[in-house]
């Protein structure tokens, strides 16, 4: 009996158990590291509130705004983008008499691209009287978040908005829109 | 001996295109729309400047992107191994140092002060466009151009910065 032979199951058994082994032994620290560059989500959906960073946060609604719309040329969009606007209620707890502070971000579909909030300079649209668009420390009573961004054409659909606070990290709220 | 300097081995991903054609990277897209040459460069938009100087002017009008995630846009000219930085001069009308979002266009120009010598020279002078200050083991997009054939204008009057395309 040839040598091969004798030793073929054992030297399969290593070639398939081998990297399964170190792949497992090296995953730990791949989720570790995969957590603290893009967080850990926590999904929430429209109407669904969620307690996070000393408040209760609840997607109210969404749209989307065409450029070709008689609100996207209200707001100066130009062909070939849109205008993705979200709601959010923000009840602060008011514990040690502070609001929540955060970060938000539109992330697409499958996460791919992101966006930053958009600006008085990049748009024209009308805003929610008594809304603010950013979280304050100093607000705790219950506001409303309305956030705008800017997209390519196409991005609103399916995205998420990501709230992030430094107190929850590595946990951060993703919101389908 | 051979290794490869440090620089070298972490210098910047070059993606070559010419004018008029769009050059994506990992977290940036430029489009060079023209090149001018000019004794004067001014902007006639929100914030007017008029621009003098002992060189000349190259007036770089374009239309950048990001690809990713925002970022900084950055924009600079090399010539014969010498770089500019953009010029600060015209505040916030030129397009450099902005920030880009992926796939909403930013279109307006970009000002370099230069030596006439750099309008003089045959070599193609190379407009280099990266995300973010670090261009390092990143991609940048590099539009080579002949600017001693262009004619010199008098003046060349910045695009205005807008969102979208020209």
């Amino acid at each position: 009996m040839s040598w091969w032979k004798a030793h073929r199951w054992s030297v399969v058994a290593i070639a398939v158990l081998a990297p399964i082994a170190l792949l497992a032994a090296m995953s730990t620290g791949w989720f570790r590291y995969e957590e603290r560059v893009n967080g850990r989500p926590v999904a929430v959906t429209q109407g669904e509130s969620v307690d996070y960073a000393a408040a209760i946060w609840t997607l109210e609604d969404s749209m989307v705004i065409h450029a070709e719309s008689s609100a996207g040329r209200d707001a100066g969009l130009v062909e070939g983008l849109e205008l993705v606007v979200v709601n959010v209620r923000v009840n602060p707890s008011g514990v040690g008499g502070v609001g929540p502070t955060c970060e938000v971000r539109l992330e697409d579909r499958d996460g791919r691209r992101t966006w930053d909030r958009a600006t008085a300079s990049d748009v024209s649209a009308e805003t929610e009287p008594g809304s603010t668009d950013h979280c304050s420390p100093d607000d705790i009573e219950t506001y409303l978040m309305q956030i705008m961004f800017l997209v390519p054409e196409g991005a609103g659909e399916g995205a998420h908005l990501i709230v992030e606070s430094g107190t929850e990290l590595p946990r951060i709220l993703s919101f389908t829109l | 001996m051979l290794a490869p300097s440090e620089q070298r081995r972490q210098a910047p991903i070059e993606i070559t295109v010419a004018m008029g054609e769009t050059g994506t990277g990992r977290n940036i897209e430029a489009t060079v729309h023209s090149v001018r040459v000019a004794d004067v460069a001014k902007s006639d938009a929100f914030d007017p400047w008029i621009g003098e100087t002992n060189g000349v002017w190259v007036v770089v009008d374009a239309t950048i992107s990001s690809g990713v995630k925002p970022t900084l846009a950055r924009i600079w000219l090399t010539v014969d191994g010498v770089t500019y930085q953009a010029s600060t001069r015209p505040k916030s009308e030129s397009i450099d140092s902005k920030i880009v979002s992926p796939g909403v266009p930013l279109t307006g120009s970009v000002v370099f002060e230069v030596p006439l010598e750099v309008a003089q020279s045959s070599t193609p002078v190379r407009i280099t466009f990266g995300a973010g200050s670090d261009a390092r083991l990143d991609t940048v997009i590099v539009v080579p151009v002949h600017i001693d054939d262009l004619e010199r204008e008098r003046v060349a009057v910045m695009w205005e910065r807008k969102t979208g395309w020209p």
